[in-house]
């Protein structure tokens, strides 16, 4: 037998039944629908619990080399510089271990003698890496904490070194566990004896050290002030120096863009870091790369005063090319950095467009990235629209409006929302001579067709531009004998008129009163539209 | 051959039971025996002109039941039967059915008719039994037809229409349809009931019409005929019919009505003013119907923000404002007499009041103008109808409007609304306390600084309410309502939180008194106050009426004790004793998380016993919204007593079992699985012991067709609770659940993305699965991760499928990303060869990092950091 076609589905019930009518009078569903609602609520909680569950399962170890169940690892450190490389593996360690054992462990921590010191560090490092919770928050006490904090400055002996490794490897496991964890942490007093091993001759040493200290500061603010007021932003910065190892420039980079997420606490450290940063970004290292760029990123997250130490470290000029790096690790937080920097005053935007950015933003538009960046371009875009004549003058010499009528018409939505931004701004504040080349490329258009939609502050937005536009329609007006307003005419033309009336209707006082405005100003009595205006009356004349 | 079956079908009406049950065995036996020839029997008895009309009708409806149900499981089955049945029988069936729509009997005909189309609802999709639009249309254009035979025949194509979808019928059988019925309504067909027909037909085919109404020639005619038929003076059956299609009209084809919308207001203004009430309705019902779809296409303007498609919006109730809602009050004075005691009246005044709601919520404040003076210069009249349609109205427009234009009103007619809560007619007093409910709802504002309810009128509002909640039970219902919205307002209302405080006893005392009223004969009163109560509780201000909620909760299971202790006799006593189980378990799920979740933990800890010996007993008395009830209130139960809950666990189980087992009513299984979740984020591993159960029996709803569907994605959440909740213990359910996983994922690939319902249970479906998949890989993760290595590929494809074909909300992108973070975090290292030549990972999480959703962007960079460690490992 063929195969039978699938029943075509149930079509809706088309009428609203007199009954369906009938509950809504004098309706008070609420009232009745009690069960449907409890239900809900219940249904709610139950989804923040379970994420509740998840979230504090996944934070047990994100983010920690703790997370690699088959390897005892740590960050990527060169292979020659790894202590444990011929370990046993460790799952026979952590599933063996029991109290007994646990406790051989910690009087071995506590002991005098190096080796069983370093033997039993490594052992906790291993619970702490593989073994399921109940191990671990045995071993996450204040006591082993302290212990392992203290071994972190043991004294010197050919294997002072390994042991400061262990030590600080298994605090960066617990300091990628919970929050209460990190607290054991840093209340142990972690921090300054960390900051101090960034001084070690090793840079194996010196490498865990910055791991753990990275992760301490994406805990929270108070953590890296924490990190900060012990000179630990210092000293990262010192690590900084042309005999570093690639994997140490790494992790440094990694860990200082994790302190740049807050603000820091005075100017010149920022002015310090940027020195640093502006050296970083001309790296081959695409991760060292990226992670410097998203350092930049936070930094203009902050506020104008980051914003403008960021263009006097004179690095916008090397960020806008980078928004041609091939790689979007690179690009989208170099875009989002670049965002914020155009948001800015109009002096900084100048920079920007000195520096070419339009040329770049235009690439970004137009070829094959993704949506998001795309996405930043144009809001880039957009911002830079919003400022002087000048820099209205640069998007039009750089043939952009073309380019922004057309995203306007077929770009995503996001995408086209921010192209209609870009018009709007560009129209509102640009010069007469300005706005009659905005018209020739077609921006009447393009804001008449925005006049339907529905996001107020746009549609204000594109109302303004509107009205700059018949402005200087009416000093045309002069010069045309016929004594017709032309962008007026235009408007009309392109349904702009209509979409202009039907806003009438849209429920805004704002734009209610501007459409009015322009209705009145440039449109003589409803009927008469068509004909030629009246104005200026013979007395006039 | 068709078998003689004429005396079993009319001893199956018989009235003694003996011979009834054995000619329905009989029957039944033939119908399993032979089901063509059954099929066949009842068709030539239904045409058969000799047969008695009580044979023939029961052969009609026998067959009609052989064909369609409403179950969708069970018509599916009919189907397949009938598409199996033998070609030349169903010939055979089919032609007999023509046959009988020229019979002289009446009912015969509308039976056949009906049996025609179930029958094409069928065949036609197939793409079989193509000539039968041909031949029904070949009976109505014969010049010659009798009346009824085009009567039944008009009546035939009109289910046909109703049956079939619109792509399943080729465009010129559309059109030949269309022109047939068009041609049974004009003046030029002199039998009514043909026209009626027709009318109706005409009504099921607008579906159809999609072409034909997109031509300017076409629509224009089509129109004219129904308007004139909406004033054709036969019957005002015809005119009632001709108003529906129009209904129709304005919500299907919308787009363009605008150059008849001047000739449509005449019409419907006239109705409403002149005709018959029947027809009148309808035409308040198509303004009903155009403010709704007006509403819809703002709230579609909104929500797609599309420049190159927008949704036609012309804003026809605005433009129409000022002689429509004259129109609409005026209905509001034709009430009936004790029209709100009665559950089935629908008149005009109900109508357009309804109708005057939905015009303000269209356009908001520009109705106020036009209703306020109505409403004061009736509100004091001293005939009642003025003043309750006063009242109506302005009841009617508290929503839409801003509450800056209501506001004012309602505090200067606030003190007018108390008092009128002693008029001396019922009516009125009903609707007044249906207006102070919508006050207190759209308008009263108590967080504000300045709410129209405040300390110097509060104690007076109190009086009045508290009066008369004791009023007759339809009055009762409504001031319920009011105080159910007076007390939602004081919800998080800052320092306003406290206000309803010193009234809480009375309040509570006043409820639990109305849901005990004896001469409460509508059961809604009792919902009411139950419902009433809880909202009164849960806004409460928690702090300083802990003590009054702990005693209520005594009270609530002293009275679920009592219904345990009815005495049951009929199935009507069983049905009032589980309805009022639900109500009070309602109450108690409310005061276990009103105290639970405060500094009253340690009352519901100390009364936790005694609650689950009485949730134990209800289950006993077994009704599945008990059930539900009792189910709702122990998940709420577990998340207070913790670990604690083990205890009660074995006398449990059982019922639990219970509900995962119930798959006819699918809500029962659904809240059962959700319960599963609570007692495992309870329990912990303690819930080990049952694992064994519950996963077998979740492992069979996943795979019974007859369940719901919507159950399928809480279980798929509910696998990854469990393994949560054991760890490393879920091992031997893996390689059972896994598959299922796996499975489901695909075939979400194969649904059907046009249809927004099925896009929504494609998204709750993956939602169910990532979560499942999240819930093992962090439950296995500290111990035995390598279990998840074989099933780690296909999640990763199944995060890229998902991530490639755009359907999916933001819910599950997070799902999606926080999944492929926990794969990471599970595998570390192993990740490396699932990522190995794929890069849409990192335009899914660069795209989740620039996220304006919070939560998504936190997953993102959480996942972000996991795959980068794991990929330097």
């Amino acid at each position: 037998m063929p195969p039978s076609p699938s029943p075509s589905p149930p079509r809706p019930a088309r009428r609203t039944p007199e009954n369906a009518r009938k509950k809504a009078y004098k309706e008070q569903t609420d009232v009745t629908n009690g069960r449907r609602r409890r239900e809900a609520q219940l249904l709610q909680l139950r989804k923040s619990r379970r994420e509740d569950t998840l979230s504090k399962r996944r934070r047990d170890d994100a983010s920690s080399p703790s997370t690699e169940p088959e390897s005892d690892i740590g960050p990527a450190r060169p292979e020659s510089d790894r202590p444990s490389s011929s370990d046993p593996p460790p799952l026979a360690c952590a599933t063996d271990a029991d109290s007994n054992k646990l406790l051989g462990i910690i009087n071995g921590l506590k002991s005098e003698n190096i080796s069983l010191q370093l033997e039993a560090t490594i052992k906790i490092r291993k619970i702490l890496s593989v073994d399921g919770n109940s191990l671990a928050e045995e071993v996450i006490t204040a006591d082993v904490v302290a212990r392992l904090v203290e071994l972190l400055s043991s004294k010197k002996n050919p294997r002072g070194p390994q042991l400061q490794v262990e030590a600080a490897w298994a605090l960066t496991n617990i300091t990628a566990g919970t929050s209460e964890h990190t607290e054991v942490v840093t209340n142990a007093g972690a921090v300054p004896k960390l900051v101090k091993l960034l001084e070690s001759p090793r840079s194996d040493v010196r490498e865990q050290a910055m791991w753990a200290l990275g992760n301490i500061a994406a805990e929270s603010q108070r953590c890296r002030e924490l990190v900060i007021d012990h000179g630990g932003l210092v000293q990262l910065l010192s690590q900084f120096n042309e005999h570093a190892k690639v994997s140490n420039l790494r992790m440094a980079t990694w860990t200082l863009s994790n302190l740049c997420f807050g603000k820091l606490p005075s100017k010149s450290q920022t002015k310090a870091v940027l020195q640093i940063l502006q050296q970083l970004l001309n790296s081959i290292d695409e991760k060292i790369l990226s992670d410097t760029c998203w350092a930049v990123s936070y930094l203009c997250n902050h506020g104008t005063d980051e914003i403008q130490m960021v263009i006097e470290s004179q690095i916008c000029c090397r960020l806008v090319k980078l928004l041609m790096h091939s790689s979007p690790k690179v690009v989208t937080p170099v875009i989002l950095a670049l965002a914020n920097v155009s948001a800015a005053d109009d002096c900084q935007v100048q920079f920007l467009i000195d520096s070419g950015i339009l040329q770049c933003l235009l690439k970004l538009l137009t070829r094959n990235y993704q949506k998001c960046i795309r996405n930043q371009a144009c809001m880039t875009v957009s911002n830079i629209c919003a400022g002087t004549a000048a820099q209205i003058q640069a998007i039009i010499d750089a043939k952009m409006v073309p380019l922004l009528i057309q995203l306007s018409q077929h770009g995503e939505s996001d995408i086209k929302k921010e192209a209609i931004w870009a018009i709007a701004n560009a129209t509102s504040g640009g010069s007469p001579d300005q706005i009659r080349s905005l018209v020739g490329d077609g921006c009447i258009i393009a804001l008449c067709n925005a006049l339907v939609l529905s996001d107020a502050d746009l549609l204000y937005a594109c109302l303004n531009g509107l009205e700059s536009i018949l402005k200087v329609g009416e000093m045309e007006k002069m010069k045309d004998e016929a004594g017709t307003n032309p962008y007026a005419v235009l408007m009309e033309e392109c349904g702009g008129l209509d979409k202009l009336e039907n806003l009438q209707g849209f429920n805004n006082d704002a734009i209610f009163e501007k459409t009015i405005k322009l209705l009145e100003s440039y449109w003589v009595e409803e009927g008469s539209e068509y004909e030629a205006p009246k104005e200026p009356s013979p007395d006039d004349t | 051959m068709a078998m003689e079956i004429t005396q079993a079908l009319l001893a199956a009406q018989s009235p003694d039971t003996q011979t009834r049950t054995a000619a329905e065995a009989s029957l039944k036996q033939f119908q399993e025996q032979n089901l063509p020839q059954f099929l066949l029997s009842l068709s030539v008895e239904l045409s058969n002109e000799q047969k008695p009309p009580e044979s023939r009708r029961l052969a009609g409806i026998i067959l009609k039941n052989s064909l369609d149900a409403k179950d969708s499981a069970r018509k599916e089955y009919l189907t397949q039967q009938w598409v199996s049945v033998d070609p030349s029988i169903k010939f055979q069936i089919k032609e007999s059915l023509l046959r009988t729509l020229g019979s002289s009997a009446a009912e015969a005909r509308h039976t056949s008719s009906q049996v025609i189309a179930k029958v094409a609802s069928i065949e036609i999709p197939r793409k079989e039994w193509q000539d039968l639009i041909g031949k029904l249309l070949g009976n109505v254009t014969q010049t010659f037809a009798p009346g009824f035979l085009k009567q039944a025949t008009l009546e035939a194509l009109g289910y046909v229409c109703e049956e079939v979808a619109p792509q399943d019928l080729e465009q010129d059988q559309v059109n030949a349809i269309l022109t047939a019925v068009v041609q049974g309504m004009t003046s030029a067909e002199p039998n009514s009931d043909v026209r009626l027909a027709a009318i109706r037909a005409l009504y099921n085919a607008l579906d159809f019409a999609q072409q034909n109404f997109e031509n300017q020639v076409e629509r224009n005619f089509i129109m004219k005929v129904v308007c004139e038929t909406a004033v054709s003076k036969e019957s005002a059956e015809i005119r009632q019919a001709a108003f529906e299609c129009l209904v129709a009209i304005a919500s299907i084809y919308y787009d363009y009505l605008e150059p008849y919308m001047q000739t449509l207001f005449n019409l419907t203004a006239e109705a409403v003013r002149g005709d018959e009430e029947q027809v009148a309705l309808q035409a308040i019902e198509f303004w009903s119907t155009l403010a709704e779809e007006e509403m819809e296409r703002q709230d579609d303007c909104v929500a797609l923000d599309e420049l190159n498609s927008p949704v036609l919006h012309f804003h026809f109730i605005d433009k129409a404002l000022e002689s429509l809602v004259p129109m609409l009050l005026e209905t509001l004075l034709k009430q009936e007499e004790d029209q709100d005691q009665d559950d089935t009246v629908w008149n005009l005044s109900m109508a357009g009041g309804t109708c005057l709601g939905l015009v303000s919520k269209t356009v908001g404040d520009k109705v106020v103008p036009l209703v306020m003076p109505f409403v004061e210069r009736n509100i004091a009249k001293a005939d009642w109808h003025s003043r309750e349609a006063a009242t109506f109205a302005f009841g009617s427009i508290l929503e839409g409007p801003s509450v800056e234009k209501l506001s004012p009103l309602a505090r200067s007619g606030f003190e007018f609304l108390l008092s009128a809560m002693k008029d001396q007619n019922s009516h009125v007093r009903d609707t007044t306390a249906w207006t102070l409910g919508r006050v207190f709802e759209l308008v009263h504002r108590p967080a504000s600084g300045d709410p129209i309810v405040n300390e110097k009128n509060l104690p007076g509002i109190m009086t009045v309410l508290l009066e008369s909640i004791r009023d007759v039970p339809n009055v009762a219902e409504k001031v319920c309502g009011a105080l159910y919205f007076l007390a939602q307002g004081y919800e998080d209302a800052g320092p306003a939180s406290k206000a309803l405080t010193p009234y809480y006893e009375s309040i509570i005392a006043a409820l639990l008194s109305t849901a005990d009223r004896v001469d409460v004969s509508n059961v809604r009163l009792r919902a009411s106050a139950y419902e009433t109560l809880n909202e009164v509780v849960r806004c409460s201000y928690a702090p300083e009426t802990l003590n009054t909620t702990a005693q209520l909760l005594q009270e609530i299971i002293r009275r679920v004790i009592q219904t345990v202790e009815l005495q049951v006799v009929s199935s009507d006593d069983k049905e009032k004793q589980s309805d009022l189980q639900a109500l009070l378990c309602g109450v108690l799920q409310v005061i276990i998380q009103k105290l639970g979740s405060s500094e009253g933990k340690s009352v519901i800890l100390q009364a936790a016993d005694q609650m689950m010996m009485v949730f134990l007993r209800v289950f006993g008395c077994r009704s599945s919204t008990v059930h539900e009830e009792a189910m709702l209130a122990i998940g709420a139960l577990a998340y207070v007593t913790g670990a604690d809950f083990a205890k009660y666990m074995s006398e449990f189980y059982r019922f639990l079992e219970m509900g995962l087992t119930n798959f006819e009513e699918y809500q029962v299984c659904s809240i059962s699985v959700g319960v599963v979740g609570d007692i495992c984020r309870a329990l912990d591993d303690k819930i080990l012991p049952y694992c064994d159960g519950i996963m077998t029996i979740l492992l069979k709803d996943l795979s019974n067709a007859m369940l719901n569907r919507s159950v399928k994605p809480p279980i798929f959440s509910c696998f990854g609770d469990i393994a949560l909740a054991i760890g490393e213990k879920f091992d031997k359910y893996l390689i059972y659940a896994a598959p299922m996983m796996q499975s489901a994922s695909e075939m979400c690939m194969h649904l059907d993305t046009t249809d927004d319902d099925m896009v929504e249970y494609i998204n709750q479906l993956r939602r169910g699965i990532f979560e499942a998949y999240s819930g093992m890989l962090q439950g296995f993760k500290n111990s035995n991760s390598e279990i998840m290595i074989p099933y780690a590929r296909s999640l990763v494809q199944f995060i890229e499928a998902v991530f490639k074909d755009n359907i999916s909300d933001d819910l599950v992108t997070k799902a999606a990303v926080a999944a492929l973070g926990d794969v990471a975090d599970a595998l570390g290292g192993g990740i490396k060869v699932l990522l190995a030549n794929s890069s849409f990972y990192n335009e899914l999480l660069s795209e989740c990092l620039l996220s304006e959703d919070y939560t998504l962007k936190e997953t993102a960079e959480w996942a972000h950091t996991l795959i980068q460690h794991a990929l330097q490992s």
